[in-house]
């Protein structure tokens, strides 16, 4: 390896701290998130809850039966029309058009079948108190489902209508994320040290309910996209020379890691940054985690952190650092249409920082990987880069 | 062997050309062959029949037409059962031989002339004399009778009122020194017979039958069948070429009372060879044609005669066929309509159609004196002022190319230089010859004045001028009709049409200049009397005389027209724009006929008009007024005094409704027997119990329960007629029928789909060739939801039938084998425009058809998810807090939800009929249990105000219909849209605003009802209705069910009977009794032998009927042992016994 040492030792992340102490001056955001009144509320239920609004929809269920033979189902709909960006909490909010499930008819009689089994399924975790993924759940009724994509569908559907957050189905997603760095948390009786699992980290649990945030003396959070970039940043041992807590979920932010992040950024209340590619999937993920899924939309208050800064890896930055022609991809059609489809959402409009990034990676068409700079030997990455952005605050 | 005299060029005769040739006619050894026989005779059988009973339709009271509407009892025939053996192939006569080996060219066939001239003579006896003895031709005749009347014996008591016409072929051992010589295997001998029906021939007629080019359908072209005079004789050819037997024919026209018979071959010199002389023999038919002959051809198949039968009787189902093959199977194919298609009339040839050629052929055979009524005689579309323009034409034309102009008093050469002499001809009346009185006689002056000279030449230059500009316009003209061909685009004709119109403009008026220009010339020499010098002797004379005869062509007789005339008149004769030929010629067999007959003939099931059968009357709505008046009445009748209070009570229970749906139910259920009748009633018993609580949607359900089950298995028929057209001066109709049925199944080949047919005759061969097959390939069945074959013709299990009739088709015919049409961008144009009407429809009924197959597996689909369903639901309100928890049933709740299948949701609003006050006023909220909900008071209220709106029904509530009073839920109105409640509104004339909200409209409704409810109980109208129309109108709705019910019966829709309905001959038994049973026992002597024409002339017989019956008497009296009968030459004779 080079033994070239990078200037890195003056970086002191001012703007960084800056932030940090924005943050804490401002306290914990207390208050409640008002949603517009068009909007769906979806709540965080326990079981008890849970289980009363389940028994109550299967009640009307029953009485329609009785009374005509011809059951329903209401629940709201999740199409795209019905899809609302409340731009005061910058989220991605489930309006509230309503849709009614016939089982009489051909085209939703299989639905209804699917979405009942799956509520009898939840009825049973919820019954039992235990949790079961969602792979789990298809396997239950393999006959039925046909295909995960259609039990995950239903699984999103009964949360939806009972106006209940997924988690409180005790429908939960496959471990996925990694976490490391300066924190430490309590997994029922077992206390873990996030600084001392070695370069592997802790795998981010789905049954969040059972995770407790003991303590942390991190300044921010970094969310990276890649496993390996993540690697790199634990082996360098990061959060030793600049306090911090690192994520990844190996591409878009499952629901735990997501719910994660968010309980992180509640609880510890710090300054949180994206490291992703310089491509438009790399900005598509970075708003994932921004202002929620238009998928999961309606879980969108528990599962966004509107806070979050995309601090590279931006297109400018290309330039700026010198990437080498050789490690720059031309963008492909897709990517194009992506970058396109991205300036039309009315978030990116509304940060113009954003949008010129976006402009500008269209119009040089071209996108790069976080390992670009790779190029300039393995640790330019977390010796110069980071701290530099960090420092001078270049992010958006 | 030739001599100079001769010279080389021999003159051969058509009948030496085609004799050698019968492939060109088709028949060449093969399975086609045995379609050409059948083909040529059968249409020849179905023209006869046609003509004798069109011939007899124009007479005022034919006694003898067929009379058509006597059912056939065709069930127990057959011909076959005492079928005798083929009496093997006899050793030819040396006759038959030498005839055979001539024409097979083993023996030398080009004769010295002498012997030429012998064979003549021989000729020429033996038509006269008959060569063998008496005997052994009355045994020959006897023999042939035979044959005929074992055909015939089944059907001979329909022999002359049903059209008929029976085929039978049989196959026997070909004799082995035929078949020798022959390279293909297999060969059989065949004998092939045919009977008809038909007029018949007369005695003349008779003996040229079998001649090339003898026919009575050639000299005018009409839509028949046949056409030339090819097909028999070439059949007649190629039977004796191959087995060297005679061929046997026997007709027997209505005039006539004895047929004739014959037995004979034909030669290349188009003449008959007798073995048997036309010779008179009773036959047990009043007239028809039998023909026998035998041929041998490769082993007979199925699928090539039996397929050309069968397809002839889809589209002649005016006709009976018989067909009888040679394993000895029997096909009957019914006659299946009562009345003959309409006559088709002789077409004319239209002016368009018409070359040089034909004009001059026609002109020439002329006898007619005038030419303008030549022109109207023998063309269409030519009136006596199109002729006169026509001749005006030519007569101008003439002028021009004979430089001879005609003035009004006379007639003036036209000169082409100043310097050239100029005639005046005119007729003076001048006294010479013989006559003493002045006769017209045509002086030539010759004009000498130098200011005529001047006059002439001026106008003459100018007209001269004129002719030249015609010229180049018509060379131009020319010119611009060659790019018409030539260019491409629809923009570029149309503009080069234009021009070319604006050039006959011209023309028209260049036209006119120069009469004008003759007009002044007549002036010119008008009264002029100096400047002329008579000419008397001038060698030029008859010269002159000539032209003015040949440019005087109105005057001209047809017959003796010049070069230079028809070519004026030709020329003219094009030059004109005629009105498209009538269409009148040509006959289709129309659309129901085909349809009904494809319906027949392959079985299809089709329920009659669903159409007819509309939506629910409000008669039937109001089933219960029905119903309740009639008990009204029936108190009253008993009681008349009762009173109105009683009659107010009266209360239509269910059970009567139901009953009287049952009813009309019944009616239908009895006439189908493919329905299972327990399922039936099942299902009928279902919709009726479970309609209970909507009597007033009763009918709507077992309307559409018909509807469902009676079209579901429905096949698909549709035909189209197009209206008639024309092509190259003649008439044609384009028809199609379709036929898609599940039965029939997908043919592998696609030729087995489509049915070329030309004049109703079936075209089995060169299907790829014919334009028939190029349209239905041209047309885009996939949009009509069929698939295609590679070579695009429609692929499914249907059947497919084009005709093409009319005149016209004999033009387009490709070969002398009449199997194909030739191309024609109009006729492909029209044949896909009627298969493509017919293709509209038939999307239709796929997509019906598909859709209810949707609904079926919809239901199906359905009823599989119920139970999983019902299981997911039970397993949690039996685990956990579910109100339901205690009497939850799993199988109740699945026969609910499998009851709701098929039931729409309801649609309009629906009045519950119900003694309960509105839900409204009594809702019972039930108890929640909550005490798992903890302290969410947000929630708690949230859910309160949910679970108020539930209203527990702890089981369906059974209403007893009391159609007294009518109410409505808020429940139920919620389930409608704002704009469906205000209509409601409107109807009953509640006030709202027009924007009210859905709230308000649903308050304002329940509140104007809860006051109604109250005021109806009070004041309940009695609204007195005539009890018996309303009695006579549910009658009239049984009918019409009961109408759609009669689907597969045999009864065709109505179709035009004939003209005149004719007595049966039978009936004449009564109109006629001189001819007694007594009468003729008194005119038949002890001694002597007595022919029928005796007993005619003694019974002073003038009918022909009578004398049928007389026939037909005596045969009577002969079984009941009366009478004896003998044969003598040939024919019957009787005595007494």
């Amino acid at each position: 390896m080079s033994q070239k040492k990078p200037p890195s030792l003056n970086y002191d992340l001012k703007a960084t701290k800056k932030l940090f102490n924005e943050y804490l001056e401002k306290g914990r955001d207390k208050t409640e998130i008002k949603l517009p009144p068009d909007t769906v509320k979806i709540d965080d239920l326990d079981r008890n809850k849970t289980l009363a609004r389940l028994y109550k929809l299967v009640d009307d269920v029953i009485e329609k039966i009785y009374n005509t033979g011809r059951p329903s189902i209401k629940l709201p709909s999740r199409a795209t029309s019905n899809i609302k960006w409340d731009e005061e909490n910058d989220l991605l909010l489930l309006g509230n058009q309503l849709q009614e499930k016939q089982f009489h008819t051909l085209t939703s009689v299989t639905d209804v079948t699917r979405l009942m089994r799956v509520l009898e399924i939840v009825d049973e975790l919820l019954v039992k108190d235990i949790h079961a993924t969602k792979r789990e759940i298809f396997y239950s009724d393999v006959n039925l489902f046909v295909e995960q994509k259609n039990s995950d569908k239903s699984i999103e559907d009964v949360a939806t209508m009972l106006y209940a957050t997924r988690n409180s189905t005790h429908i939960v997603a496959a471990p996925k994320g990694t976490c490391v760095g300066r924190l430490r948390i309590r997994d029922k009786n077992d206390i873990i040290d996030l600084e001392g699992l070695g370069s592997g980290g802790w795998t981010i649990s789905p049954m969040l309910d059972n995770i407790e945030i003991i303590e942390s003396d991190a300044e921010f959070i970094l969310v990276i996209e890649k496993d390996a970039a993540l690697m790199r940043l634990a082996e360098a041992r990061f959060w030793r020379k600049y306090p911090c807590i690192l994520i990844t979920a190996q591409g878009v932010g499952n629901v735990a890691v997501r719910m994660f992040l968010k309980r992180l950024s509640r609880e510890l209340n710090l300054p949180i940054f994206s490291l992703v590619d310089s491509d438009p999937y790399g900005h598509y993920i970075h708003s994932v985690y921004l202002r929620g899924s238009k998928r999961l939309s309606y879980e969108s208050p528990f599962l966004a952190t509107p806070n979050i800064k995309l601090l590279g890896v931006l297109t400018k930055d290309l330039d700026a650092y010198k990437i080498p022609n050789e490690v720059r991809i031309p963008m492909n059609k897709q990517d194009k249409k992506r970058v396109k489809d991205m300036l039309n959402e009315d978030f990116v409009k509304k940060n113009k920082k954003w949008e010129e990034d976006l402009k500008l990676a269209l119009k040089l068409e071209i996108k790069a990987e976080i390992q670009a700079f790779s190029a300039h030997g393995f640790e330019f990455l977390t010796e110069k880069y980071l701290p530099e952005k960090l420092t001078t605050g270049d992010w958006i | 062997m030739t001599t100079n005299d001769e010279g080389k060029i021999k003159q051969g005769t058509i009948a030496q050309f085609m004799r050698k040739r019968t492939q060109l006619v088709g028949f060449e050894f093969g399975h086609w062959k045995h379609t050409q026989y059948c083909a040529e005779f059968l249409d020849n059988a179905l023209d006869a029949i046609e003509s004798f009973q069109w011939m007899e339709l124009n007479k005022k009271d034919s006694k003898i037409m067929f009379s058509l509407d006597q059912d056939l009892f065709l069930g127990s025939l057959t011909i076959l059962k005492n079928e005798k053996q083929l009496e093997k192939s006899l050793p030819l006569s040396n006759e038959g031989k030498r005839t055979l080996m001539l024409e097979l060219g083993i023996e030398q066939f080009e004769l010295k002339e002498s012997e030429t001239h012998l064979i003549e003579e021989k000729e020429e006896k033996s038509q006269k004399v008959v060569d063998k003895k008496h005997e052994e031709v009355e045994e020959e005749v006897k023999k042939i009778i035979n044959d005929l009347e074992e055909l015939i014996k089944p059907v001979e008591y329909i022999i002359d009122l049903e059209p008929i016409a029976i085929i039978r072929l049989s196959e026997s051992e070909a004799a082995s020194f035929l078949t020798s010589e022959l390279s293909q295997k297999n060969i059989m001998n065949y004998a092939f017979e045919i009977f008809d029906n038909g007029t018949g021939m007369l005695k003349v007629d008779f003996k040229k039958f079998g001649k090339y080019l003898a026919s009575s359908k050639s000299i005018e072209l009409k839509q028949t069948r046949g056409s030339q005079g090819f097909g028999a004789p070439s059949a007649f050819s190629d039977a004796q070429n191959t087995t060297g037997r005679p061929i046997i024919a026997i007709s027997k026209s209505a005039e006539n009372i004895y047929a004739t018979v014959s037995e004979f071959f034909t030669t290349s010199k188009n003449e008959k060879k007798y073995i048997v002389y036309p010779t008179d023999v009773d036959c047990p038919f009043l007239h028809g044609t039998y023909i026998k002959l035998n041929y041998l051809n490769v082993k007979y198949i199925r699928g090539y005669v039996d397929k050309f039968i069968e397809e002839t009787a889809y589209m002649n189902p005016h006709i009976t066929l018989i067909y009888i093959d040679p394993n000895g199977e029997e096909t009957i194919y019914k006659r299946l309509v009562s009345s003959f298609p309409k006559e088709p009339k002789f077409a004319k040839p239209h002016p368009s159609s018409i070359n040089i050629g034909d004009l001059q052929d026609l002109l020439a055979k002329s006898e007619i004196n005038s030419l303008s009524s030549f022109l109207k005689e023998n063309f269409v579309r030519i009136s006596s002022k199109i002729a006169q323009k026509i001749i005006d034409l030519a007569s101008k034309d003439l002028q021009d190319n004979l430089n001879f102009l005609i003035l009004k008093n006379g007639f003036i050469n036209k000169i082409s230089k100043k310097s050239d002499l100029i005639y005046l001809l005119c007729y003076e009346k001048r006294i010479f010859g013989k006559s003493k009185k002045p006769r017209d006689k045509l002086i030539i002056y010759k004009v000498d004045s130098e200011d005529l000279k001047n006059k002439y030449w001026e106008l003459i230059l100018n007209y001269n001028q004129f002719k030249e500009n015609h010229k180049k316009i018509n060379n131009d003209i020319k010119k611009f009709n060659y790019r018409v061909e030539k260019s491409k685009t629809l923009k570029e004709i149309k503009f080069i049409e234009k021009e070319i119109k604006n050039l006959l403009i011209k023309i028209d008026e260049i036209r006119k200049e120069k009469e004008i220009i003759k007009i002044k010339l007549e002036k010119v020499f008008e009264n002029v009397n100096e400047g002329l010098i008579e000419l008397k002797k001038i060698k030029k004379r008859t010269d002159f005389e000539d032209l003015v005869n040949e440019v005087e062509i109105s005057k001209a007789k047809p017959i003796d027209l010049t070069k230079n005339q028809y070519n004026s008149l030709f020329l003219a004769f094009k030059s004109i724009k005629y009105m498209t030929p009538p269409t009148d010629t040509a006959i289709p067999v129309g659309d129901t006929v085909l349809e009904n007959t494809l319906i027949k003939e392959i079985g299809l099931k089709i329920s009659e008009n669903i159409e007819d059968f509309a939506a629910p009357v409000d008669d039937i709505y109001k089933i219960i007024d029905i119903i309740r008046d009639e008990k009204k009445n029936a108190i009253i009748r008993e009681d008349p005094t009762v009173n109105d209070l009683i009659l107010n009570k009266i209360s239509v229970s269910s059970e009567e409704i139901i009953d009287l749906n049952s009813k009309i139910l019944t009616n239908i259920d009895l006439m189908d027997k493919n329905v299972n009748i327990n399922e039936f009633k099942q299902s009928v018993e279902k919709i009726l119990t479970f309609s209970e609580e909507e009597l007033k949607d009763n009918y709507n359900d077992v309307f559409e329960f018909f509807l469902i089950n009676y079209t579901k298995d429905d096949d698909f028929v549709s035909a189209e007629t197009r209206p008639p057209t024309s092509g190259k001066g003649l008439a044609y109709v384009v028809e199609a029928v379709l036929a898609y049925s599940k039965n029939l199944g997908t043919p592998k080949r696609a030729r087995d789909v489509l049915s070329r047919f030309v004049n109703r005759t079936p075209k089995l061969r060169d299907t790829a060739d014919c334009a028939i097959t190029k349209a239905v390939q041209s047309v885009n069945w996939k949009n009509y939801k069929l698939e295609t074959y590679d070579n695009n013709l429609p692929k499914g299990p249907i059947k497919l039938l084009v005709n093409v009739s009319g005149p016209f088709v004999h033009l387009m015919f490709k070969s002398q084998s009449k199997s194909a049409l030739a191309d024609d961008e109009n006729l492909i144009k029209e044949i896909k425009f009627c298969l493509e009407a017919i293709g509209r429809k038939l999307r239709i009924f796929l997509n019906r058809k598909a859709n209810m197959y949707k609904s079926e597996k919809r239901a199906s689909l359905i009823e599989k998810h119920i139970p999983q369903f019902i299981k997911s639901v039970y397993n949690i309100a039996s685990r956990g807090e579910s109100i339901y928890k205690a009497r939850v049933n799993e199988k109740e709740l699945i026969d609910l939800m499998k009851k709701a299948i098929g039931q729409k949701p309801p649609s309009f609003i629906k009045r519950e009929i119900s003694q309960e006050p509105p839900e409204i006023a009594s809702p019972k909220p039930i108890e929640i249990k909550e005490e798992y909900v903890k302290k969410e008071d947000l929630q708690k209220k949230e859910f309160a105000v949910k679970k108020e709106k539930i209203i527990p029904k702890k089981e369906p509530v059974v209403k007893k219909p009391e159609p007294d009073k009518e109410f409505i839920s808020v429940k139920t109105l919620n389930n409608y849209t704002v704009k469906e409640l205000k209509e409601y509104c409107n109807e009953k004339k509640i006030k709202i605003h027009s924007k009210i909200t859905k709230v308000n409209v649903i308050k304002k409704i329940s509140e104007s009802f809860e006051k109604k409810s109250k005021l109806e109980i009070v004041k309940e109208p009695i609204r007195p209705l005539p009890v018996t129309s309303r009695a006579i109108s549910v009658k009239k709705q049984q009918l019409k069910i009961a109408k759609i019910k009669a689907p597969a019966s045999t009864k065709p829709k109505p179709s035009p009977k004939p003209r005149v309905t004719p007595p049966k001959p039978k009936t004449t038994q009564t109109q006629l009794p001189i001819i007694t049973t007594e009468r003729i026992l008194e005119v038949l002597s002890k001694e002597e032998w007595q022919a029928i024409t005796h007993l005619i002339f003694k019974l002073k017989i003038k009918d022909m009927m009578d004398a049928r019956f007389l026939q037909i008497k005596l045969k009577e009296l002969l079984r009941k042992g009366l009478v004896l009968e003998n044969t003598i030459k040939t024919k019957k004779h009787w005595k007494l016994k």
